[in-house]
């Protein structure tokens, strides 16, 4: 059940991430975020495939993606931060 | 009890690789911080030149980020007088401030104090009373204000342990006499961080924990940011309660 729900959490980040792309986001410096949110896309990828096939989350990876994810998010997009936070949360429980 | 998270401090700019300074990063370190545990947070707005500041443009901006990141957490702000000097001055910027943080700590110890709560509760902010000695805590019983404080913050600046539990003894002594019964929640700094951190917990008090207390774990190792302070005082929250 509650891996469920921490996959459940990555899913809905992954399609945040996506729709980001798909609008062309920029980063807080005004340059393209497309090779950023790529790169988010595949840790956040790498993770839930290796939490689907029953290995716990790393405790100390949303902390680092998040520090990452706020060197270059804008502003606006701020609550992509809470959602990587909602992995971490669900994560602590399975 | 509450575990709040003390994301920055008064530490200068550069002093740990993971203190956050700017409004992105202390929005990071929150959203860390909670999903590490902690149930509230803390932090020391800066300008743009990484040194802290009151102006609204600072507050309003931390403000944002921290409610775009972590819609529904609480969120304090220090407003020592270190930041901004004289009591009036600190009033007029807090006047100044848009966007509106949950609670504000003031130091009973300093110039103004009360005049500067009153000005938090007129705009709506919660008061936290910041008391490092009995003198602070006689000022807070005097002011009329204590019924109106959100909590009390026992903060002894000694680095001796038995010396800051005595402190904290004194202090306490005045608000049971004062019959000050608001939450009360105790931390320390640097060599007081941990054995008063679970000194709260023994007393069932609130607790905090972050960079601006330590930056070490409580066996000296190096923590790796505010996640893993707070991860560390969670678990040390629910072995010894």
């Amino acid at each position: 059940m509650t891996t469920t729900r921490l996959l459940a959490a990555f899913d809905q980040t992954i399609a945040a991430v996506r729709r980001m792309e798909a609008v062309g986001l920029r980063t807080i410096d005004g340059a393209s975020a497309q090779s950023q949110l790529a790169r988010l896309i595949e840790e956040l990828s790498t993770q839930r495939a290796a939490i689907a096939g029953g290995a716990p989350l790393d405790p100390e990876w949303p902390g680092r993606v998040v520090r990452w994810v706020a060197e270059w998010i804008p502003e606006s997009e701020l609550p992509l931060l809470a959602r990587l936070g909602g992995i971490a949360r669900a994560g602590r429980s399975v | 009890m509450l575990l709040k998270a003390a994301l920055n401090g008064a530490r200068p700019a550069g002093s740990h690789r993971l203190l956050p300074l700017t409004a992105e990063a202390l929005a990071a370190a929150a959203v860390e911080s909670v999903a590490a545990g902690a149930d509230a947070i803390h932090a020391h707005p800066r300008g743009s030149d990484g040194r802290e500041s009151l102006a609204a443009a600072d507050l309003d901006r931390l403000v944002l980020a921290m409610r775009l990141a972590l819609p529904g957490t609480p969120l304090g702000v220090s407003t020592g007088a270190w930041i901004a000097g004289s009591g009036a001055e600190r009033q007029d910027l807090v006047a100044g401030w848009n966007e509106l943080p949950n609670f504000s700590s003031v130091n009973f110890d300093e110039a103004g104090a009360a005049a500067l709560a009153r000005r938090l509760l007129r705009q709506g902010i919660g008061l936290e009373a910041g008391l490092i000695d009995q003198r602070a805590a006689r000022r807070l019983a005097d002011s009329g204000l204590a019924d109106e404080c959100l909590r009390v913050l026992l903060e002894p600046q000694s680095q001796d342990l038995g010396a800051a539990l005595d402190i904290v003894d004194r202090i306490e002594a005045v608000l049971d006499r004062s019959r000050i019964r608001c939450p009360r929640l105790l931390h320390g700094t640097d060599a007081t961080a941990w054995p008063l951190l679970d000194e709260a917990v023994r007393r069932g008090y609130d607790a905090r924990i972050g960079l601006e207390d330590t930056f070490g774990l409580p066996d000296g190792t190096p923590a790796d940011g505010n996640g893993a302070l707070v991860a560390e005082a969670r678990r040390r929250l629910q072995g010894l309660a």
